[in-house]
């Protein structure tokens, strides 16, 4: 019989986790030094983060916000550059500011940018050009396991990875009814990659690891606005060897993100 | 000791669990005992479902505790003598009922079932909303109601759960759920008091090591988290803290 509390795996790079104001309900252990502080409780080697502030305020200042954030932690933090195509700025622009700045992939939000992620021929532009960059692509299907918040449908970000093969795709906040779909895609989309932040289901990461493909599965925790916690127990719960464990915990967000952290 | 005071047997879409599966995950969690109910008497058929319930009791006495599960199909009277032949002959400790099919357990014809549930001081574990709650909490004032999943359904949250909980002293909170959100434990505890917080699993569905590990990662005092994890549980369903005997 198992005995709490389970030691839990160190050196993770988080590849899901947030900066800014979530605007629902208060989210203890929010700012710069409250994330620095957990992920050093933790253990954990870095984290790709999206802003909040691109989501529900404003996509310019949250990028200014984030790029200023990776900067002053470049060995720790990593961010991606959100485009919204509401804003009057060229997705070329937006995405050269932020390259500049050290951001090194591209988030899109259509569930609250109020888009159709088929439909709308600014971002065809954003994904093309994340493909001649080779920049990931990060779409949530939802920010955090919540079922009262918008969700993406998944299948328009399926149609976009189909539509823009070239361009790596990460799929974050897919819930176990999702899960299914995904798996079955990943089989013949080889530029598809999960994210498990918000798969709470019973057996979910050792399915992902026998029905997709291992190198594309990355930890994802949602944090702050979820508990970091309750995704890194899942390794140490789940059934898996250790090639695939470490191939989770980091290796992949390293090699889908090109990142050097520390 | 550990008790999952939301589980269940049976298959629910892509899940599944026998009794053995059960425990065997119970083991891997390190859970001692779960109070569980069986998909089949919630969704299909209730006398069935209710029994295969019993046989996995009676397989794993020292691991498996019952509620009695109803479909929505048999809100109503006859219900009371399935719940009194789930107690009488099967020891069952507390009853599962679920807004589905159209119909919510908020309506008129679940009232004498709750009140009855209360009159043989049995929980009720309710698959509802705050709002469905609160139409419970009052009519049945007498009866222990721990609201499943927090609320948190489509079009319904766990703050509107700690709203309506804090002005119902007979609601409990039952942390079952695929959300993680940070401080939503201590927002519990904080709103009704340690003692009106019980811990679940939802297995076969959830995986139950993210479930206890929420209590662990939130900031509570050790005495709190057992309360949680199990304490709060066994005084509820009348358990000993040495085994199952009611």
């Amino acid at each position: 019989m198992t005995k709490w509390p389970l030691l839990l795996p160190t050196d993770a790079i988080d590849a899901l986790a947030y900066t800014g104001n979530w605007p629902h309900w208060p989210v203890p252990g929010s700012g710069e030094t409250a994330l620095l502080k957990r992920m050093d409780r933790l253990g954990m080697r870095g984290a790709v983060l999206l802003s909040l502030t691109t989501v529900y305020s404003d996509a310019l200042a949250g990028n200014d916000e984030l790029a200023g954030l990776v900067r002053r932690h470049p060995d720790h933090l990593a961010g991606l550059v959100t485009f919204d195509p509401q804003r009057p700025v060229s997705p070329e622009q937006i995405m050269q500011q932020g390259r500049d700045a050290g951001l090194c992939g591209l988030a899109l939000f259509p569930m609250h940018h109020g888009y159709d992620l088929g439909d709308n021929p600014l971002v065809e532009q954003a994904l093309s050009l994340a493909a001649n960059w080779d920049w990931p692509v990060v779409v949530p299907v939802r920010l955090i396991m919540s079922w009262s918040l918008p969700a993406t449908p998944l299948q328009t970000i399926l149609q976009a990875a189909r539509r823009h093969p070239g361009a790596r795709f990460l799929v974050g906040g897919s819930s176990y009814g999702e899960a299914d779909q995904l798996l079955h895609a990943m089989a013949g989309l080889p530029n598809l990659y999960i994210e498990t932040s918000c798969n709470q289901a019973a057996g979910a990461l050792a399915e992902m690891v026998i029905r997709g493909d291992p190198s594309r599965i990355l930890l994802g925790t949602g944090q702050p606005v979820q508990m970091p916690e309750c995704n890194l127990v899942k390794l140490a719960a789940g059934a898996l060897d250790d090639q695939a464990r470490k191939a989770i915990l980091s290796t992949n967000a390293a090699r889908l993100f090109n990142l050097a952290l520390s | 000791m550990i008790i999952d005071a939301h589980t269940h047997l049976g298959i629910l879409g892509p899940f599944g669990a026998t009794a053995s599966d059960l425990v065997r995950m119970a083991d891997r969690a390190g859970i001692d005992k779960m109070i569980v109910s069986h998909c089949d008497a919630i969704f299909s058929d209730t006398r069935a479902g209710n029994d295969a319930l019993a046989t996995a009791m009676h397989a794993h006495p020292d691991r498996i505790l019952g509620y009695a599960a109803f479909s929505s199909a048999y809100f109503g009277p006859a219900v009371l003598d399935e719940i009194d032949r789930c107690v009488c002959d099967h020891g069952m400790c507390g009853i599962k009922i679920y807004s589905t099919g159209g119909r919510s357990v908020a309506e008129p014809a679940m009232w004498p079932i709750v009140h009855h549930a209360a009159e043989l001081g049995l929980p009720v574990l309710a698959h509802a909303t705050a709002a469905e709650i609160d139409v419970l909490a009052c009519q049945v004032p007498e009866a222990t109601l721990l609201i499943a999943h927090l609320g948190e359904q489509p079009g319904a949250n766990m703050w509107q759960t700690l709203d309506m909980a804090r002005s119902h002293p007979n609601v409990v909170l039952d942390l079952t759920s695929s959300q993680i959100y940070a401080g939503m434990v201590e927002s519990c505890v904080a709103a009704v008091g340690a003692g009106r917080v019980v811990f679940g699993t939802d297995m076969p569905l959830l995986e139950p090591e993210v479930q206890i590990e929420k209590v662990y990662a939130a900031l509570l005092d050790p005495g709190v988290r057992q309360k949680i994890l199990g304490g709060n549980a066994a005084r509820l369903f009348g358990l000993s803290s040495e085994g199952v005997g009611r």
